[in-house]
C-alpha cells in the first residue's frame, strides 16, 4: 500500500506522455497565466463567507462528496465539516471505458482522496452503517456515532453482481469475461479479455440490465468500441456481436435510442429486447437470460460484457431515507425532490450524485451541474430560507463510437437534448467530442471535484 | 461566461497534469528572450518574416500531428465544429512555436 501511495502522489509522466502532450497543451499556454490568476482567486476564501457553527456531515468521498466538501469549505466560516468514507483511492470512473477498450492505462483513473480533501475538513475513514435522521446522527462501522445539523448523502450506488448467478468479479479478464464497471483493475482486465477475443473473433454478447444505471451510455460505448476493435484486427467478419437488453429499449432518451439502433443495424449488431442476464457459467462460457414469459434462454459466447443490476447501497436502501413509493422505491434510491435535491421528509438532508432517486442522470456531468445547486440550497436552508435553485436533470455522455469519434450527447431530466453550445450537433460523429473524452474531461472533472466550476 | 470559466479551469488542470512540459516550455522561453533582450542590436523586425514562415509550417504540420497525438487521424475530422477546433489548436501550437523562434531569429546578424 505504501508504495502504491507514493506512486500515486508522485506521478512520473513518461516520455511518451510528454511528447503526446505537446500538441494539445501548447495552444493553451497563451491563456495559462490568466488561468492561474483566475484559479488562485477562486481558491481564496469566498468574500462573503457565511458564519456558522453548524455541523455538516457528508457521506461519501466520490466526486459528489468532494465537490460538496470543497464548496462548503469555501462558503462557510466556522462550520464543522466531516466526510465519512473508508475509501482511500479516488477513481476517475468516466475513464474506465477508455481503460477497458485499450485507449488509456489504468493509472490515469487512480488518484488519492487525501489530495482532494480541503484542510480543516475532518475525514472519518470508515463506512456509515446506520442512519438515524430523526435524531440527526449516523453510526459508523466502528460503532462511532456522529451527530450533524445538516447532511449531504453522496455515497454513490451499489453494483449487484450477486444478482447474476455464477458471476464472480475476480474472474473478470479470464474466459472472455469483461465488465467495465467494477474497478480500474476490472476495466484493465476487460481490455485483456477483449484484446484476446479480437485476435480470432467469435461470438460476443453485450448485456444491459433493467435497473437505473450509472452512465447508461457505458454499455453502448463498450459495444461500439468492441465492433471497432474487431474491425481494426480484421476479425469482424469472423465475429457476431449480439446485444441483450433487459428493457424494451437500450437508452431512455428516445432520439438517442433510435440513433444508436440505426447505427447498430448498419454495423450488424442485432438487439434482443427483454432479455435479462440471470446466470453465467464462466468456465463453460454460457450465459442464461430470462424472458418476460418466464422462459430461460441459454447462449454460448467467446466474449461477454456483463453490466450488473444497480441499486442504492443497502445502507440507504434499508434506511428510512430510501424512497417509499413509485419507481424509485424498487432500487431504494434516496428520496429527494428532483428539483431542489432536498430530502422529501428530512429537510436538513440533501442528496448528490448517483444515490439520488431522480430520473436519469447518474453521471459526473450531472454532479457538475447539481453540486453548486445542492450547496446553495443547503446554504439557503441554513440561513432559514427555502432552497432557491432548481436542477433541470442535466446529464451528458460522450458516446464513444471508435478511436477518434464520439457523439456529444447532453439532455435534461425530461429527455430533451440540450447542447451546451448551439453549434454542437449531438448526433454527428465528432472528433471534438472524442478529444473531450480523451483529454479534456478529466481536467474538467478535477475542477468540479475541487469545487471551482 | 460559464464555458470560458470552465475552459480556463481545464487549462489550469492540464498544466498541473503535464507540469514537466510546462516547466520546460517556460524555461525555453525565458532562455531565448533572456538572450535576445541582453543583446543591444536585435533584429526584431527582420525576424518577423522567418518567424511567420515557421509558424505556418508548424500550423500545417499540426493539422496532422494533433489528431495523431490523440489516437485519431485527419479522416476523423468530420464536420465544421471539428475543423474549427482543430484549426484553433493548430493556431495555438503555431503561436507558441513563433514565440520561441522569434527571439532566436532576431539574434541573427
Ligand atoms: C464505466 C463508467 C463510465 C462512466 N462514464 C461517464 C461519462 O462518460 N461521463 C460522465 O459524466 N459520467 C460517467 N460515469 C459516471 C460517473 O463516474 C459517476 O456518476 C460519478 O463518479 C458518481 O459520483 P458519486 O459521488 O455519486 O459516487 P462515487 O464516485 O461512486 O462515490 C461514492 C463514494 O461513497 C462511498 N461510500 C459508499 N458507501 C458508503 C458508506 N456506507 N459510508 C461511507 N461512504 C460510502 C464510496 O466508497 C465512494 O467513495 C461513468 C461511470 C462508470 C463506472
Amino acid at each position: 500500500m505504501a508504495s502504491d501511495e507514493s506512486r500515486l502522489s508522485h506521478p512520473d509522466p513518461s516520455r511518451r506522455q510528454f511528447l503526446k502532450l505537446g500538441s494539445t497543451l501548447l495552444p493553451f499556454s497563451a491563456v495559462a497565466s490568466s488561468a492561474l490568476l483566475s484559479t488562485a482567486q477562486a481558491e481564496a476564501p469566498a468574500k462573503n463567507q457565511q458564519k456558522t457553527r453548524a455541523k455538516i456531515v457528508i457521506i461519501g468521498s466520490g466526486l459528489g462528496g468532494l465537490a460538496a466538501a470543497n464548496r462548503l469549505h469555501r462558503e462557510l466560516d466556522g462550520a464543522k465539516i466531516t466526510i465519512i468514507d473508508r475509501k482511500q483511492e479516488h477513481n476517475y470512473q468516466p475513464g474506465y471505458t477508455l481503460v477497458a477498450t485499450g485507449v488509456w492505462p489504468k493509472d490515469k483513473v487512480r488518484d488519492r482522496n487525501r489530495d482532494f480533501i480541503p484542510s480543516g475538513v475532518e475525514w472519518v475513514q470508515e463506512m456509515a452503517i446506520e442512519f438515524e435522521p430523526e435524531q440527526n446522527r449516523v453510526r459508523t462501522e466502528s460503532g462511532k456515532t456522529i451527530e450533524y445539523d445538516y447532511m449531504i448523502v453522496a455515497l454513490g450506488l451499489q453494483l449487484n453482481y450477486g444478482a447474476i448467478e455464477g458471476m464472480d468479479v475476480k474472474a473478470i479478464g479470464d474466459n472472455g469475461l469483461g465488465s467495465v464497471y467494477y474497478s480500474p483493475d476490472a476495466a484493465e482486465a476487460t481490455w485483456k479479455a477483449m484484446d484476446q477475443f479480437r485476435q480470432k473473433g467469435g461470438q460476443a454478447i453485450m448485456t444491459l440490465p433493467n435497473t437505473f444505471l450509472k452512465c447508461a451510455g457505458a454499455p453502448l460505448k463498450m459495444t461500439f468500441m468492441l465492433d471497432s476493435r474487431l474491425r481494426e484486427a480484421g476479425s469482424r467478419q469472423a465475429s457476431k456481436i449480439d446485444f441483450y437488453s433487459a428493457l424494451k429499449n437500450i437508452f431512455s432518451v428516445k432520439v438517442i435510442n433510435d440513433e444508436v439502433l440505426k447505427r447498430w443495424r448498419g454495423l450488424d449488431i442485432p438487439v434482443n429486447f427483454e432479455h435479462q442476464l440471470t446466470a453465467i457459467d464462466i468456465a463453460a462460457r454460457k450465459a442464461s437470460f430470462s424472458l418476460p414469459n418466464g422462459q430461460i434462454e441459454q447462449r454460448e459466447y467467446d466474449f461477454i460484457h456483463v453490466v450488473p443490476p444497480m441499486s442504492a447501497p443497502d445502507v440507504i436502501r434499508q434506511s428510512v431515507l430510501a424512497s417509499t413509493e413509485g419507481v424509485m422505491a424498487k432500487g431504494g434510491w434516496l428520496e429527494v425532490d428532483k428539483k431542489t435535491l432536498q430530502h422529501k421528509r428530512f429537510p436538513n438532508i440533501f442528496g448528490l450524485g448517483d444515490i439520488n432517486g431522480t430520473p436519469r442522470g447518474k453521471t459526473a456531468a450531472t454532479i457538475k451541474k447539481s453540486a453548486p445547486i445542492v450547496v446553495q440550497n443547503l446554504l439557503d436552508v441554513m440561513a432559514g430560507k427555502s432552497p432557491s435553485l432548481e436542477f433541470d436533470g442535466y446529464t451528458s455522455c460522450p458516446l464513444l463510437l471508435r478511436e477518434g469519434a464520439a457523439l456529444l450527447i447532453e439532455f435534461d431530466g425530461d429527455g430533451n437534448l440540450t447542447p451546451s453550445l448551439p453549434m454542437i450537433e449531438p448526433l454527428q460523429d465528432s472528433w471534438m467530442a472524442w478529444l473531450m473524452k480523451y483529454r479534456l474531461l478529466k481536467p474538467a472533472y478535477l475542477s468540479v471535484l475541487k469545487g471551482r466550476v | 461566461m460559464y464555458e470560458i470559466w470552465l475552459t480556463l479551469n481545464i487549462v489550469y488542470e492540464l498544466m498541473w497534469m503535464y507540469l514537466p512540459a510546462v516547466v520546460v516550455l517556460l524555461l525555453v522561453l525565458a532562455l531565448v528572450y533572456g538572450r535576445a533582450l541582453q543583446r543591444k542590436k536585435c533584429q526584431w523586425r527582420a525576424a518577423i518574416r522567418p518567424t511567420l514562415m515557421v509558424a505556418v509550417v508548424v500550423a500545417i504540420l499540426s493539422l496532422w500531428l494533433v489528431p495523431v497525438s490523440t489516437h485519431s487521424t485527419l479522416a476523423d475530422i468530420a464536420y465544421w465544429v471539428d475543423w474549427a477546433n482543430l484549426m484553433a489548436i493548430c493556431a495555438g501550437v503555431a503561436l507558441v512555436a513563433a514565440a520561441i523562434v522569434w527571439p532566436v531569429f532576431s539574434l541573427r546578424r
